[in-house]
């Protein structure tokens, strides 16, 4: 196998992880709420017993994955039809298991808005399900229902279908389990009391990684290569020369990947972002534009790559956007800044312009006394020339109408009330900035005349 | 000389290669499993649209049928045109027209289950051939989506119906399930699995949603941003969303949090990119004039650059007055190489430009065309006529959200009738001066003098109760408040001092002023009575009309400067 080969496929694989399509190696820290979901879902396939649960966690905390990491086992175990909703490549599914001895429904409440789509896909999927190899016993399948995004269930009318799982599960009419996941703490608040009544309170929660060393290790597992990655056949006796120069580069490109981890650097930029949110997928997200940059040429993960893919992800953009500010945005956003340090905090076009006006005014009455001083001139346009030779002018109310309505663009403006309508000049606006950030704005800008900071820095 | 698409763009996109590559990088091989979604953001006119059309058009729409596929190999020949005849892998919305989540269903749909759009018309994807007058190619594709429209029409069953997010992710899946030609293509070259052993299953071509000028999504469609950024989990399929807005990816995000996106930023071009790509404008057969045009795209980077960041406007700003600027040099009355004289001559353009930029009042070749044609040249001189030929542009204020008329119909202004001009001004004085004054302003006193004597009163009260803050919610600022009519046909009659003639009738003048959108009714039309309206007219114009009449209105006026 080339080089190139063998990058593509670690580029594939460690994508494939990132992007979630695959599941991660090992949980971790999980292992006690995976026992307990799995020992659930279990006992409903092999005795029967009907069950509901909800897996409460924040964000990319591991509650999809959980689910989906039981799901597989169960699957390997007892063998089923299932397909993973989650397109994963099932290659080392046993292809001789045909025995099939249980279903499972996905549902997910950003997909399933209300309760008659909620039927028309469980139907869709049962069939599917059924279809494929039901034979003809009437055996009672289990069913495991898993709710993603839960609390979005509870907002559809009267809760029903909520209630009718919940209902069935309680009942033991038909074996199934019930599993949500919500990111939502107070979800069971947000139940019907008869709703609430039938589910069985059963909870588990996820928690992002509370230790750093945790954190490292999802980290650091995203990025490993397995033998599976780079298609290593380790049951086989094989001795090819392909398989030698895969297992090599795998063991070049995992030490790599260690060192990367004891790079100052780099355990900076990691450091920070667990600092800063815990989040792995904010890990993930610095991880792929390194990853996508693998080649021939540079077949390794450098440190260096990731101090500016920490850059570009982390910095707000909006310093990048506030550099294409133009010198006439710049004045309107300061005589909007005086308009409010007087606590005029709505304001219309006309009060900036009136403003900048004034302010315009009073630097060409003073450009005009300077030049009977020194050659600076008023040029024909009512412009002056600062001491820095740079000419402001005073520009006409159409074109500082357009600055205006750029800045509302960019929603550094916003209306103050939904609903004024009329003619734009004297629609009344807020600033989505505060005085210090517009100062600082004007302290960042590439090219801003003293005359104008000056005026920036004056107060009231 | 081969040259592959990767030159190719890189060459069309001047200072943007290390966009396009991170771009590629993410899309890696066509297989390959991607960023469940991409935010692209930067500024307007960075190249947002243009770049990541382009970059999906080389990569997946077949490239381009020039013939520098000679050099391709045979392999890769195929490739492109089965691409070019398959369903596209990409599908590129626009928020504006899809306003709604139905509409983004179904244009996408629609577009992954149709070849790509066809390179014919290839300026769109290069910009090389670039015409300055910007908004040309938006309107070519607008022309193409509406075609599309029509064909949904004819022929329905390319057209399918998806009204909700349920079926949409539905279709996701059936769309990225359907193995086709090409997906056989990759597994029969051996391009992907290299080692497929005894791996069966694969992953079939990566499909793209692209969604430009997404931060509508918020006001059209907020619940499905959520949906989008995980899309992929949610079908399940390899399948990339692409958000290009120009705001900052905090504005899009939801209370409830949720995926978020690899956020990749189009920065502001240096001076030397935007002259790169400056220099793509000139056409082929001036290219003698090279040096010329190089040098004044310098002088005009220098000279608006710091008022004028968007880069079409600076294009606009080159293609308007460049003509003007080697019109001398091909009249033979200044040498190529006199740069100060060329300058000075520029220079009261530029002045004018200055006062014009973003406005956009006439269209470039409108410009030259006019100031070409004036022998003088000169152009303040010529500034008068702009005011007027203007008018018609000015009032067709883009998005129905009209500013106040200032240059507007100055034209019509002067052709109203007499009396309906007086009624102008009146509603003019009755949007914005306070009621309680009306008095003092208005009423009839016999004589002349003691009218005078009042109204120098009322100045001297003018002056009280200003203070700093105030001064900033003067209704001159705050814009016109509505009056009832009988209020403004009160200050009418006051105005005019004389006798209204009897076949005047004010309530038909008031309605052609109202149709004229001139005054604005703010009371419902079935209301017949107390009818309110609200002036639309600028004070410039008034100020033009009263002097037209003889009429003094700065002496009427409460609180104007
Ligand atoms: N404890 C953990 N051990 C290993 N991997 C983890 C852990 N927590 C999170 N991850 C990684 O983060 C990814 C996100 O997790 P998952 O999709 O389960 O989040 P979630 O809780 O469902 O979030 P959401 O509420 O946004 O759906 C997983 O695919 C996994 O790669
Ligand atoms: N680097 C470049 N090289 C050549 N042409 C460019 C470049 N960048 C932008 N352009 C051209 O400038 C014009 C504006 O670009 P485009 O429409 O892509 O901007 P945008 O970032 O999408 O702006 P908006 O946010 O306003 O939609 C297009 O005609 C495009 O071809
Ligand atoms: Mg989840
Ligand atoms: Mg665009």
């Amino acid at each position: 196998m080339s080089v190139e080969e063998l990058v593509s496929l670690a580029k594939t694989a460690i994508s494939a992880r990132l992007a979630e399509r695959s599941l991660p190696v090992a949980l971790v820290g999980l292992e006690e709420q995976y026992k307990k979901v799995l020992g659930l879902m279990r006992r409903t396939i092999e005795t029967g017993e009907s069950n509901s649960c909800l897996i409460l966690g924040p964000r990319g905390t591991g509650k999809t994955m959980l689910v989906r990491q039981a799901l597989k086992d169960l699957e390997r175990q007892f063998g089923t039809s299932y397909q993973d909703e989650y397109g994963e490549d099932e290659d080392d599914m046993d292809v001789d298991v045909v025995r099939k001895d249980f279903m499972v429904v996905h549902l997910n409440g950003l997909v399933q808005t209300d309760d008659r789509m909620a039927l028309k896909e469980i139907m869709r999927q049962l069939s599917r399900e059924g279809e494929s190899e039901l034979g003809n016993s009437n055996a009672q399948y289990p069913i495991i229902f898993i709710l993603d995004e839960f609390d979005l269930f509870a907002q559809h009318t009267k809760q029903s279908l909520l209630y009718n799982l919940f209902d069935v599960a309680q009942s033991a009419e038909w074996p199934i389990a019930v599993i949500g996941l919500t990111c939502r703490m107070d979800a069971l608040e947000l139940l019907e009391k008869r709703v609430k009544s039938r589910f069985s309170h059963r909870h588990y929660y996820t928690f992002p990684p509370s230790d750093y060393h945790d954190y490292i290790d999802i980290c650091k597992n995203a990025l490993l290569l397995t033998p599976a990655d780079l298609e290593i056949q380790t049951d086989v006796m094989m001795v090819g020369t392909d398989h030698r120069t895969a297992e090599a580069f795998m063991k070049e490109f995992n030490q790599r990947v260690k060192t990367l981890f004891e790079d100052g650097g780099f355990s900076k930029v990691v450091q920070r972002i667990f600092d800063l949110m815990k989040d792995v997928r904010a890990f993930y997200r610095l991880c792929f534009g390194p990853v996508a940059e693998l080649s021939k040429e540079s077949p390794y993960l450098r440190a260096s790559q990731f101090y500016e893919s920490g850059l570009q992800q982390r910095v707000d953009n909006k310093t990048e956007l506030l550099k294409g500010t133009s010198l006439l945005e710049l004045s309107l956003l300061i005589a909007i800044k005086h308009l409010v340090e007087r606590e005029v905090t709505s304001f219309n076009f006309e009060m900036v312009y009136d403003e900048y006006k004034d302010f315009m005014d009073m630097a060409v009455v003073r450009g005009t006394m300077a030049s009977s001083a020194s050659s600076l001139g008023v040029g024909s346009g009512g412009s002056i020339a600062s001491s820095d030779g740079v000419s402001l002018r005073l520009y006409k109310k159409a074109v500082a109408l357009k600055a205006f309505e750029h800045l509302v663009e960019a929603e550094l403006l916003r209306p103050a009330d939904s609903f004024s309508k009329g003619p734009k000049e004297y629609r009344m606006m807020r600033v989505m900035l505060d005085a210090s950030q517009i100062s600082d704005v004007v302290l960042k800008h590439r090219d801003c005349p003293t005359i104008v900071a000056r005026w920036a820095a004056r107060r009231g | 000389m081969a040259t592959s698409p990767l030159q190719l763009l890189h060459e069309a996109f001047p200072g943007r290669a290390k966009q396009i590559d991170q771009i590629l990088g993410f899309m890696g091989k066509p297989w390959a499993a991607t960023p469940p979604s991409l935010l692209i953001n930067g500024n307007s006119s960075l190249g947002k649209t243009a770049v990541l059309k382009a970059t999906l058009s080389a990569m997946l729409g077949g490239g381009s049928d020039s013939g520098s596929s000679s050099t391709h190999i045979q392999s890769e020949q195929q490739l492109q045109e089965l691409r070019r005849r398959l369903p596209s892998r990409y599908a590129f919305l626009d928020c504006v027209e899809c306003h709604t989540p139905r509409l983004i269903f179904e244009h996408a749909i629609y577009q992954l289950r149709n070849p790509p759009p066809s390179q014919d018309k290839g300026s769109i994807i290069f910009p090389s051939t670039h015409t300055p007058t910007a908004g040309m190619s938006e309107k070519k594709e607008a022309t193409t989506v509406s075609r599309k429209r029509k064909r949904m029409t004819t022929s329905p069953l390319d057209w399918n119906r998806c009204e909700n997010v349920n079926d949409f992710v539905e279709w996701c899946r059936k769309i990225c399930d359907t193995k086709d030609e090409l997906d056989e293509f990759h597994e029969t070259h051996g391009n992907h699995r290299v080692v497929s052993g005894s791996i069966s299953k694969h992953q079939n071509e990566t499909r793209y949603l692209v969604l430009d000028r997404a931060e509508r999504l918020r006001d059209t469609a907020p619940t499905l941003i959520s949906v989008l950024m995980r899309l992929q989990e949610l079908t399940g399929r390899n399948i990339c969303v692409v958000l290009i807005t120009t705001i900052v990816w905090e504005k899009f995000r939801s209370k409830t949090g949720g995926y978020e996106p690899i956020v990749l930023n189009f920065p502001q071009y240096t001076k030397s990119e935007t002259v790169a790509i400056l220099r793509k404008d000139l056409p082929a057969e001036e290219e003698e004039d090279l040096d010329l045009y190089m040098r004044f795209v310098d002088l005009v980077y220098d000279v608006f650059q710091r008022n004028c960041k968007d880069l079409n406007e600076i294009r606009h700003l080159v293609a308007l007055l460049f003509p003007l600027y080697i019109k001398p040099v091909k009249e033979g009355k200044i040498q190529k190489h006199e740069g100060l004289k060329l300058h000075r001559h520029i220079q009261a353009y530029f002045v004018e430009a200055m006062d014009k930029l973003y406005l956009r009042e006439i269209s470039s070749t409108e410009w030259s065309d006019r100031t070409l044609s004036t022998a003088s040249g000169s152009l303040s001189g010529g500034s008068g006529s702009t005011g007027g030929g203007a008018g018609g542009h000015v009032s067709a204020a883009p998005g129905g959200d009209r500013a106040l008329t200032t240059a507007l119909d100055v034209q019509n202004v002067f052709d109203l009738p007499y009396y309906t001009k007086f009624i102008l001004i009146a509603s003019f004085l009755a949007s914005y001066n306070p009621p309680r004054l009306d008095m003092r302003y208005f009423a009839k006193v016999s004589s002349t003098g003691s009218k005078m004597t009042k109204r120098s009163k009322v100045a001297a009260a003018k002056k009280h109760g200003h203070d700093s803050m105030g001064s900033k919610l003067r209704q001159q600022l705050l814009g016109p408040k509505p009056f009832p009519i009988e209020r403004m046909l009160a200050i009418f009659y006051s105005i005019l001092d004389e006798e209204v003639e009897e076949n005047v009738n004010v309530h038909t003048q008031i309605a052609s002023l109202v149709s004229l959108r001139m005054l604005q009714r703010v009371t419902p039309m079935d209301k017949l009575d107390s009818i309110k309206c609200k002036c639309n007219v600028s004070y410039e114009m008034i100020k033009t009309l009263a002097k037209s009449t003889r009429f003094e209105i700065d002496k009427y006026l409460y609180d104007f400067s």
